[in-house]
């Protein structure tokens, strides 16, 4: 089904990874993983996922990777939340800075259906659960995280639970928990009665790993590390009893997701001790139980299967500056910070109000231009929150924050202004105003082009009028700024502990 | 580009080949840019600088790119020499050399570290730092009315410039008027002139 299309759509952008099942009622292709921008995917990894109108990405970890058949990219993706997400239903409890909750029970809010594209990149979440079924998470593996969770919320109850169900959305609470390294996971389809596949199962996890350690060297060099903390963390009988069958070799041990109809599965094993890490397997259920994935209405599409690839890259890329700046502002999240030093870098300002507040925050310098005042460097900082934001600036104001060159920086809330259709740019006299009736083509042509005046023609005499007043302008604001700094060193004087 | 001496010495090479523009129509675009510095070079990359608090009536910034800093060098010195027009006459926009303060994408100075302290209200030096918040304010507010003075007489040229053209014109109207109604021919008669036929 796949097919022939299959290789169009390979390139540097995107390419389909390991194959699964094949969903029987809506013939869908289902995949372990996927490649995007370079960026290698499995199966319940976590994501961000980028959702239009929003500054924040939504994180959310993938349990399907499925093609349609008119070939979109779909993942199901069972959500995280943010505190900010759920806090009515916070009660007294106090989330801990990049905690989230990962969503449980059922009912809306719990997964959804999205298209592939939706995906801005990994998300490293770790879970902090004391749960048995839990791999309990490293000092190191802690520290990289960028988030964690240890409560789930119930979407129906809506509720905060600190005891995870066995199951959240059909899947094996163990799949949400943290990974081990030699827990490779496959998961195979129910009609493939042979494991040994073209590709060869052999070479899949080799490739695998490879493919990761270009891609993210940081996160395999984390995953090795958690290579040998050994203990697994399975709990299910059935579990324990392979992998006891399995420890005689140590190189394989296994792993069973979705599964509540245990006759159902069919479980396989490839003896290949020549294999170094030991693999995962997971077996998915029959696939004539899967549920038809919410929101997602299966097209018989006519004009996508013709032109299955269609270019999405551009829809889900990282919002411009200037959109994050206007969510920002839009939502109260954005400070402009004043009085710092010109020479800065942006990274510089976010350092310094991580330094200050604690606060990780994107910030940007504003481009030094024609009227802005060389003394004085400004920045765009956007938080997380408007909270965040407000207490920044209420301390900014109650106290003083001095960089090392004794500038106390200012915090402000200053509103953009878009583009203004009244605005107009005064000194170009155009022709056609006076003349409507008769403008010669060339005449048009010397407008809209660029040149260099020459000296005999009446537009190089106004020109020059323009020269003068320009001159005259920059001697008035040097004037200015040079009575400016003057007040700023005189002002400076005054400090004692310089 | 490993070490971030090497990538700030990539980003002051790049410094050194741009031009800084000034005083561009707002309905010059990217491409208008591009064709009108083609002429002195390749022109590598064209950035507009956003202004976020926009003042009215002020023309357009941007930052162009050139292959070398030689190109770059040669847009400044013959923009400064002629006035060069960009999708309008007769005011021409201005080029100066790039600085660092201009990039958003600037890296961080390699080996300077970020310090900065709190100053609490008791702090002997808290009334001065209070003082140059405050001054930077008074300043803020002087700019502003400065670029208003700037901006009214920069309207003020215009119209007077305006004037003068329309009256050239219409001076260009009458001749071509005489010419076109023989009245240019009679009066060469009548004076015993001769009118050239390239006329």
């Amino acid at each position: 089904m796949v097919g022939l299309e299959e290789t169009n759509m390979e390139d540097d952008y995107f390419n389909w990874g390991k194959k699964g099942g094949v969903g029987e009622v809506e013939r869908v292709q289902f995949y372990e993983s996927f490649t995007l921008e370079g960026m290698e995917y499995s199966l319940y990894d976590c994501v961000h996922l980028y959702r239009s109108g929003c500054c924040e990405t939504d994180i959310g970890k993938l349990v399907e990777i499925y093609d349609t058949e008119d070939h979109e990219k779909k993942i199901k993706v069972v959500w995280f939340f943010r505190p900010s997400d759920i806090h009515n239903f916070l009660g007294d409890w106090k989330p801990r800075r990049n905690e989230i909750l990962l969503a449980s029970g059922v009912g809306q809010g719990l997964s959804n259906v999205n298209p592939l594209e939706a995906i801005v990149q990994k998300c490293n979440v770790v879970c902090t659960s004391k749960d048995v079924r839990n791999p309990q998470p490293s000092e190191e593996e802690l520290r990289m995280a960028s988030y964690i969770f240890s409560h789930n919320f119930d979407v129906g109850k809506r509720q905060i639970l600190e005891n995870f169900p066995d199951e959240i959305s059909g899947i094996k609470v163990e799949c949400f928990f943290n990974m081990r390294n030699n827990q490779q996971l496959f998961r195979l389809p129910k009609f493939q009665t042979n494991l040994t596949d073209p590709a060869g199962p052999s070479n899949v996890p080799s490739k695998l790993e490879l493919d990761e350690a270009k891609a993210s060297p940081v996160k395999n060099k984390l995953k090795e590390s958690m290579v040998g903390t050994g203990e697994q963390g399975c709990a299910s009988n059935e579990m324990l009893r392979l992998k006891l069958a399995l420890d005689g070799n140590g190189t394989q041990s296994a792993r069973i997701s979705h599964g509540q109809d245990k006759e159902r599965h069919k479980v396989r094993f490839v003896d290949q001790p020549h294999i170094s890490a030991s693999d995962c397997v997971a077996f998915t259920k029959g696939d004539t139980s899967r549920k038809k994935p919410d929101g997602v209405a299966f097209t018989k599409g006519d004009a996508s299967r013709k032109k299955p690839y269609i270019d999405k890259r551009s829809w889900f890329k990282q919002p411009s500056w200037e959109e994050k700046l206007q969510r920002a502002q839009d939502a109260g999240h954005l400070v402009l910070l004043d009085n710092l030093d010109p020479s800065y870098a942006s990274s510089e300002v976010e350092a310094l109000v991580w330094k200050a507040f604690r606060e990780k925050v994107e910030a940007k310098m504003i481009q030094y231009s024609t009227f802005s005042t060389p003394q004085y460097g400004k920045a765009f900082v956007i938080f997380k929150s408007k909270i965040t934001a407000d207490r920044v600036i209420s301390e900014l104001n109650g106290r003083c924050l001095v960089l090392e060159n004794w500038r106390p920086v200012i915090g402000i809330r200053r509103s953009l202004k878009g583009p203004d259709k009244t605005a107009r740019f005064v000194g170009h006299l155009s022709i056609a105003k006076i003349r409507l009736q008769s403008q010669r083509e060339e005449m048009r042509k010397a407008v809209s082009t660029s040149h260099c005046s020459q000296p005999n023609t009446i537009e190089y005499d106004m020109a020059l009028e323009w020269c003068l007043q320009q001159e005259k302008s920059d001697a008035c604001w040097k004037n200015l700024y040079e009575k400016q700094m003057k007040e700023i060193r005189e002002a400076r004087k005054a400090i004692t502990n310089l | 580009m490993g070490t971030p001496e090497a990538e700030y010495a990539a980003f002051e090479e790049k410094v050194k080949r741009t031009v800084y523009l000034d005083n561009i129509s707002p309905q010059v675009t990217d491409i208008v840019v591009r064709t009108a510095l083609s002429q002195f070079g390749t022109v590598k990359n064209v950035q507009f600088i956003p202004d976020y608090f926009k003042s009215r009536n002020i023309g357009q910034c941007a930052l162009v790119e050139m292959e070398n800093p030689k190109q770059a060098d040669a847009i400044v010195s013959e923009i400064a020499q002629f006035p060069f027009m960009m999708a309008g006459m007769p005011r021409p926009v201005r080029a100066c050399p790039a600085k660092v303060e201009m990039f958003d994408d600037r890296p961080a100075k390699p080996g300077r570290n970020i310090s900065c302290r709190w100053l609490e209200p008791n702090d002997p030096d808290f009334e001065v730092a209070q003082k140059l918040k405050r001054l930077n304010k008074k300043h803020a507010a002087e700019a502003s009315s400065l670029l208003k003075q700037q901006l009214q007489e920069e309207e003020n040229l215009a119209k007077q410039q305006n004037e003068a053209l329309k009256a050239n014109h219409k001076k260009y109207e009458m001749i071509d008027s005489v010419i076109a109604d023989g009245t240019a021919r009679h009066l060469a008669k009548r004076y015993k002139m001769r009118i050239a036929d390239d006329w």
